[in-house]
């Protein structure tokens, strides 16, 4: 949608380049470890601030722009902005500001819908196995940040993929809105003395790229002989 | 012959309760499918707001569909139908400051088009078949959101700064589109 021209395309959807660069720097928006992480990076890699500042409003209301306190000043090249943006469907008009010193090196604009160009990282998970299911744990965090909740609800599913030999299912778990904490999904009727693999991901409600997470494989043990 | 007429009646309301029944889980892959292609090809449409932050205007769009209040099946229907004619409408308008890929915005009335002419099926197929009560307050909400859109790029004499706030607005009630759709009935 809103993009500056010079840019290079990030991803791909359906044959449909985007981008989220101007002609100083490339942002990524990412949602890692159910955090929304907005990092940047600058295209001349001759000019090195030692810190940066970002700032930003939104599209739909004539807001002032913000300074984030946390982002201010900061030497890395990200910034968490979980409990900041609270709005999923809305454009974000960011800058961040660049310094060495007192002076201001390079200033990088972009402006994006949120819920168009956030990356969904894999969660992270655990399996444990037994006779006949794996259960498949995801840690979601204690307490939902409240545009969390809106992905959640909404704009993503979570899908647990299962792989044994060249049959893969997938489970589609419901996600209560309250979801917190260990969440348990349980995948069952597996046969024992058989191997295994799981790996969970974030389906985008637009079909965005699935970015998947490793595969986690183990041998289910095989059935005890219970008769005599 | 009384429970001969019963039955051919018992089976005339199955079969119409389920042809439209099986229209709304058709109808919400098509609003989500195209829902998405619209999204995409407004997503196409280049430009920059970074000049355009002292034009921005709150359009205010309707809470009921904001908050996503629970809508009959029918009045989604209805909703749907507006919002994709009330975008069709704005975009056919004065588009030329903008330069933007005409044929994306083709593509993009093409697919408002289709989507807006399905909907006014279903729509006279639920007229024909169905007694309730429409929910006229939500309806005039919508108009007069998309009427204070068009009197915001008439005001600012369709400029470039202007099309893009009303690119992003749009963008946005398509997202609080595919929730509704989402909530039609199996």
């Amino acid at each position: 949608m809103l993009w500056s021209q010079n840019a290079s395309p990030l991803r791909s959807r359906n044959g449909c380049l985007v981008d989220l660069s101007d002609k100083s720097c490339t942002f990524k928006v990412t949602l890692r470890n159910f955090r929304v992480i907005l990092s940047w990076e600058l295209k001349n890699h001759a000019i090195v601030p030692d810190r940066y500042t970002l700032q930003y409003t939104v599209i739909s209301r004539p807001d002032s722009v913000k300074i984030v306190e946390h982002c201010s000043n900061i030497t890395a090249s990200f910034c968490d902005l979980t409990d900041v943006w609270e709005v999923l469907p809305e454009t974000y008009v960011v800058t961040v500001d660049g310094f060495r010193g007192n002076t201001t090196l390079v200033t990088c604009f972009i402006d994006f819908f949120l819920a168009a160009f956030i990356s969904l990282e894999p969660p992270e998970f655990d399996i444990v196995n037994f006779t006949d299911h794996i259960n498949v744990n995801v840690n979601f965090p204690p307490v939902l940040p409240k545009i969390l909740e809106e992905l959640l609800q909404f704009h993503l599913s979570l899908i647990i993929e299962e792989q044994s030999g060249e049959i893969v299912k997938k489970h589609n778990p419901a996600l209560d809105e309250n979801v917190i904490g260990n969440f348990t999904y349980v995948i069952d009727k597996l046969l024992p003395n058989t191997n295994y693999c799981v790996s969970v991901y974030f389906m985008p409600r637009n079909l965005e790229a699935i970015r998947r997470s490793p595969v986690k494989c183990t041998f289910l043990q095989p059935a005890r002989d219970t008769e005599f | 012959m009384t429970s001969r007429c019963i039955l051919q009646t018992a089976l005339l309301v199955y079969f119409s309760t389920t042809v439209l029944a099986m229209n709304y889980n058709l109808l919400r892959f098509q609003l989500s499918s195209s829902s998405v292609e619209c999204q995409e090809l407004l997503l196409q449409l280049n430009g920059t707001s970074k000049d355009c932050l002292k034009d921005r205007m709150n359009f205010k769009i309707p809470e009921e569909i904001q908050k996503s209040q629970k809508f009959q099946k029918e009045d989604i229907v209805l909703v749907t139908l507006e919002m994709f004619q009330k975008t069709s409408d704005i975009f056919r308008r004065n588009l030329s400051s903008m330069g933007w890929n005409e044929s994306i915005v083709e593509n993009l009335l093409a697919t408002l088009h289709w989507q807006k002419e399905h909907l006014e099926e279903i729509l006279e197929d639920i007229m024909q078949e169905e007694n309730f009560t429409w929910d006229h307050r939500t309806l005039l909400h919508l108009k007069r959101y998309y009427l204070r859109i068009v009197r915001y790029l008439k005001a600012k004499e369709f400029s470039v700064c202007a099309w893009t706030i009303v690119q992003a607005e749009i963008l946005k009630s398509f997202f609080f589109l595919d929730k509704l759709t989402d909530s039609l009935p199996n």
